[in-house]
């Protein structure tokens, strides 16, 4: 009461937990002081034990037993308390995921509203006409020249192969000369090649000669 | 309270002209500062949130029982005004004549307030219900600094948050001193 700001942002499941909380809490602060309790009856029975009080100190263990039952059964009731405040809030977020996954199919449903399958169908329709008539351009476009015309651009050109042969007589070649030229054609050079190789050939067998025996 | 730690004193607690009122006052101010510094690092050593003044005169705070001094409470009451003025502190106790009690604060209300805010979003807690009790003295908090804190100051580090917008405090209409809170 009253402590309500002025933009309120608490919704009642909030104060429905709030409500388990406090209960929550308050079973706990139970706890601790059934354990304080629990702690005091041990103590009082080791105290009447040592002045041979057996009657007392089993009263105080009787006392203790039936809080430790106590204990356990809050115990329990904490554990139900904090599943269900844990079962509200996870049920908080399906909610919210919930409505996400709504805001999603809405915006998806619009979008499809925008574009009918009979639209679809007529652009895809109109699409491929448009390709096949693309097609159809860029072929007679390539192929402008039929196979007729080919063969009559064939005979053109080999009537005028024909001509220039005729027109242009094979002119006079420059004699081959019969005079003796120097001994330049044994020149020394595939001969020292040839020695690098046989250099070679002697150089190469050793290392395997040597590596034999390594092995 | 916590069992006492050993707190490191500064070495002017060893001195005993320091726990009597300097008259002149350059001096006063100068030792009412050492003194505030000294109850600040004190209360926060021991996770003290509240001091009760006539119970906080005979301890280890005020009364040096090694060279026999104490602090006289008059002048506890000074420094702890001092403290007031700075807003270091707070009197619990409306009466003017008898103020005995106050919150010793060695974070603002607004750095307590930042601490928690953190704390809550390190751990994704926001929109989410939390009772007062849980947030201090439950095991959800154990070891954060502001594990413990006097009801009363977590109100007024809480009331500084919800005026910002990132809380809201709320309780259901039979349990007012139970309430709850939802950061955002």
């Amino acid at each position: 009461m009253g402590a309500n700001g002025s933009k309120n942002r608490i919704t009642p499941q909030d104060r429905a937990i709030l409500d388990l909380k406090v209960q929550r809490d308050r079973l706990k602060q139970y706890t601790k002081r059934i354990n304080v309790v629990l702690n005091r009856e041990t103590e009082i029975a080791q105290e009447h034990l040592r002045r041979n009080n057996k009657q007392q100190a089993l009263l105080a263990l009787r006392k203790k037993k039936y809080q430790e039952q106590l204990l356990v059964k809050t115990e329990n009731q904490l554990m139900n308390l904090e599943q269900l405040t844990q079962t509200i809030e996870f049920a908080l977020v399906e909610k919210e995921v919930f409505a996400g996954l709504a805001q999603g199919n809405q915006v998806l449903k619009t979008l499809n509203q925008e574009m009918s399958l009979e639209n679809v169908e007529k652009l895809m329709e109109e699409t491929a006409d448009a390709i096949a008539y693309q097609e159809e351009v860029s072929e007679m476009l390539g192929t402008k020249l039929s196979s007729h015309d080919e063969a009559e651009l064939e005979n053109e050109l080999r009537a005028l192969q024909a001509t220039e042969i005729g027109e242009s007589a094979i002119p006079e070649l420059p004699s081959v000369p019969q005079k003796n030229f120097p001994n330049i054609i044994e020149s020394p050079q595939p001969e020292q090649g040839a020695v690098s190789d046989i250099e070679e050939a002697e150089i190469s067998p050793k290392p395997a000669r040597v590596a034999m025996p390594a092995e | 309270m916590d069992s006492p730690t050993s707190f490191q004193f500064p070495p002017v607690y060893d001195f005993p002209p320091f726990f009597t009122r300097q008259p002149t006052l350059s001096t006063w101010q100068d030792q009412a500062k050492q003194w505030q510094t000294l109850v600040l690092n004190y209360c926060r050593h021991q996770r003290q949130f509240r001091l009760t003044l006539s119970e906080a005169a005979n301890s280890e705070l005020f009364n040096n029982t090694a060279i026999g001094r104490k602090l006289p409470l008059a002048a506890i009451h000074e420094v702890i005004q001092l403290m007031v003025d700075q807003g270091r502190a707070e009197w619990l106790d409306d009466k003017k004549t008898s103020r005995n009690q106050c919150l010793i604060y060695w974070h603002s209300p607004e750095e307590w307030a930042d601490l928690i805010y953190q704390w809550i979003q390190d751990r994704a807690l926001n929109n989410s219900v939390l009772t007062l009790y849980e947030l201090t003295h439950d095991d959800l908090s154990q070891g954060a600094e502001f594990h413990g804190m006097d009801a009363l100051m977590l109100r007024r580090v809480l009331s500084t948050l919800v005026s910002k917008g990132k809380a809201q405090v709320f309780h259901n209409d039979e349990a007012a001193n139970e309430a709850g809170v939802k950061f955002f």
